[in-house]
């Protein structure tokens, strides 16, 4: 995406809509990587990917003569995103596309990089943000007490004490970010003891 | 905790936004999960260039495959059809191309699959069609379901008899538009094949001691002996004079005036310079230079049209020249064709266009897109 398409976009667009098929494969060589990518990194299969880009690109060719794009890339890009949404809506819960989803939130106890602790952060703020408040309590609490410290500490190979020190310091910005979230879940988990 | 909640609730999200009734939040949410995926380029950057390579040509060969079947005035090959019909292959330099049996049946089941994309428009062949323009300024448009005029002593009719005009003319013009042609019997007997794009003018009665007529265009005559009054056909400077014989003039502007005698003898003069023709000479003259060619002519491909058929041999401009004018279209050329590609066979001219460029398509270096009344030459 970043690299420059060596034709004017605005002219091999006007000549797609003649039906120029070499305009039409200068912006296939111009867009498919950032497309298949997209779809590939998420699907993790070369069929799917293959048929999602060449149906975008198809779709493009047939609708040629009435499509009014300003942006061509965010056009690309927001079918391809919609055609590769729809697979992973169909996909199991044991594709590695949602298993990664799921390591991804326990994963702050691994983090070591300033990096990924931001993103990680800003993700698992909107992750929360976004649960109903059942199913919140139910993370927060999963997420709190869930994680043994043994298992994370064989995964790891680290030592229990470092784990523990971790995990302490998770527990302790998830009581300040969350707190007004904590202050019933707490009550609930002191029921349940 | 029940295992993989999470990710059951990431499809809850995932369907609304197919929905689109995703809130705000949770599309601000995927966004940013996708761009945690997408960082440092995710999977697809660990896959090798030549296998991305591999990838890349299988998706565009899908996607030339899907494009031609999609385009819908130009159907797959009807294999069995054309068989029969014409025979035409194409060289490249001095590689030839065949077609398998195996490779034609195959085609054959694609074409079964293909057979509801119905062809929404076809550009049927020319037929007969010509204007007759006499001299008094009337005119009348000439009947499709007849081939030819005579010119008769008192009256100008059809082949078969019917009157087109019982009035007494001194000369009449042919006007033959693009998509038709027509035969004219001038009234010695002479016979006049007009083809697209062409018009001739003559008298109605020819009288003293030579026989004159006016052509555009291409036309094929067969001149009635006559010794003592030579024929003459005057076109853009050039003249063709003879005594009886049978000949073809191709005398399109623009393009240069071809001359060919198949039986008898011509003089072909033009300016300063005259040229006398045998059988089988051609001889043509540009921007006023006269050129006889050498070697063996066609005979054949000359007057094929008037034949009912084209006869190709040549480059694809040479070609395209005639079926534009036979099937009235405008020829566009995306890429400059290869000068030396030629192409070499016969098909009848009663055959939709589309069927003749999906013969030329067979040979893989042409690709042929129908818009309307104008057709874009692609490689």
């Amino acid at each position: 995406m970043t690299t420059v398409c060596p034709y004017d976009e605005r002219d091999l667009l006007l000549q797609l809509q003649g039906g120029d098929e070499v305009a039409f494969g200068h912006l296939y060589d111009h867009y498919w990587a950032s497309l298949y990518s997209y779809a590939y990194n998420r699907l993790r299969s070369k069929e799917l990917s293959q048929d999602i880009v060449q149906e975008v690109f198809m779709d493009m060719w047939r609708r040629r003569e009435t499509l009014q794009i300003d942006n061509l890339s965010a056009y690309l890009h927001t079918a391809v995103r919609f055609l590769t949404y729809k697979e992973l809506k169909k996909l199991p819960l044991d594709h590695s596309y949602y298993l990664e989803f799921e390591e991804y939130l326990v994963s702050y106890i691994y983090a070591d990089t300033a990096v990924q602790e931001k993103e990680y952060q800003q993700l698992l703020a909107s992750w929360i943000e976004l649960l109903p408040e059942k199913r919140r309590k139910i993370f927060l609490l999963h997420y709190l007490d869930g994680l043994s410290t043994e298992t994370i500490a064989n995964d790891l190979g680290i030592s229990r004490k470092t784990v523990q020190n971790q995990l302490q310091r998770a527990k302790t910005e998830l009581h300040e970010r969350y707190a007004h979230y904590l202050t019933t879940l707490l009550i609930i988990t002191s029921l349940l003891k | 905790m029940k295992e993989q909640a999470n990710s059951q609730y990431l499809k809850e999200i995932i369907a609304r936004y197919l929905a689109g009734t995703a809130t705000a939040a949770e599309l601000e949410f995927l966004e940013q999960r996708d761009m945690l995926i997408d960082k440092d380029g995710g999977d697809f950057s660990k896959i090798n260039g030549p296998e991305k390579q591999d990838i890349k040509d299988q998706i565009k060969q899908r996607l030339d495959l899907e494009i031609r079947r999609s385009r819908p005035s130009i159907r797959f090959v009807r294999w069995a059809r054309y068989a029969a019909a014409a025979l035409l292959f194409a060289t490249v330099g001095t590689e030839i191309y065949y077609y398998s049996q195996s490779n034609s049946t195959q085609v054959n089941e694609e074409l079964k699959a293909e057979a509801n994309i119905a062809s929404s428009a076809t550009i049927s062949p020319g037929t007969n069609r010509a204007t007759i323009v006499l001299d008094d300024g009337s005119e009348y448009q000439l009947s499709e379901s007849q081939s030819g005029i005579v010119n008769a002593v008192n009256a100008i009719t059809y082949e078969d008899g019917n009157p087109i005009s019982t009035s007494a003319y001194t000369s009449a013009t042919i006007v033959v538009p693009a998509a038709g042609q027509y035969r004219v019997t001038l009234s010695d007997g002479t016979k006049v094949w007009l083809n697209s794009i062409s018009s001739l003018r003559y008298p109605v009665q020819f009288s003293g001691s030579e026989r004159r007529v006016a052509l555009s265009g291409e036309a094929y005559f067969e001149v009635h002996k006559d010794a003592s009054r030579p024929f003459i056909v005057e076109s853009d400077g050039q003249e063709v004079k003879v005594l009886g014989t049978k000949f073809n003039v191709s005398a399109y502007q623009t393009f240069p005036l071809i001359t060919t005698l198949l039986e008898g003898a011509v003089e072909v003069s033009a300016d300063a310079a005259v040229q006398k023709l045998t059988p089988g000479q051609q001889v043509r003259v540009s921007d006023g230079k006269m050129k006889l060619m050498k070697g063996k002519v066609d005979l054949e491909e000359v007057t094929a049209w008037k034949n009912g058929y084209f006869k190709f041999s040549g480059n694809l401009e040479s070609i395209m020249d005639k079926v534009a004018r036979w099937y009235d279209i405008e020829v566009i050329y995306k890429v400059k064709p290869d000068p030396n590609m030629t192409f070499e066979g016969k098909i009848s001219r009663d055959k939709n266009i589309e069927e003749i460029f999906e013969i030329m398509e067979l040979t893989k270096e042409i690709h042929f897109e129908v818009q309307g009344r104008s057709v874009i030459v692609m490689k």
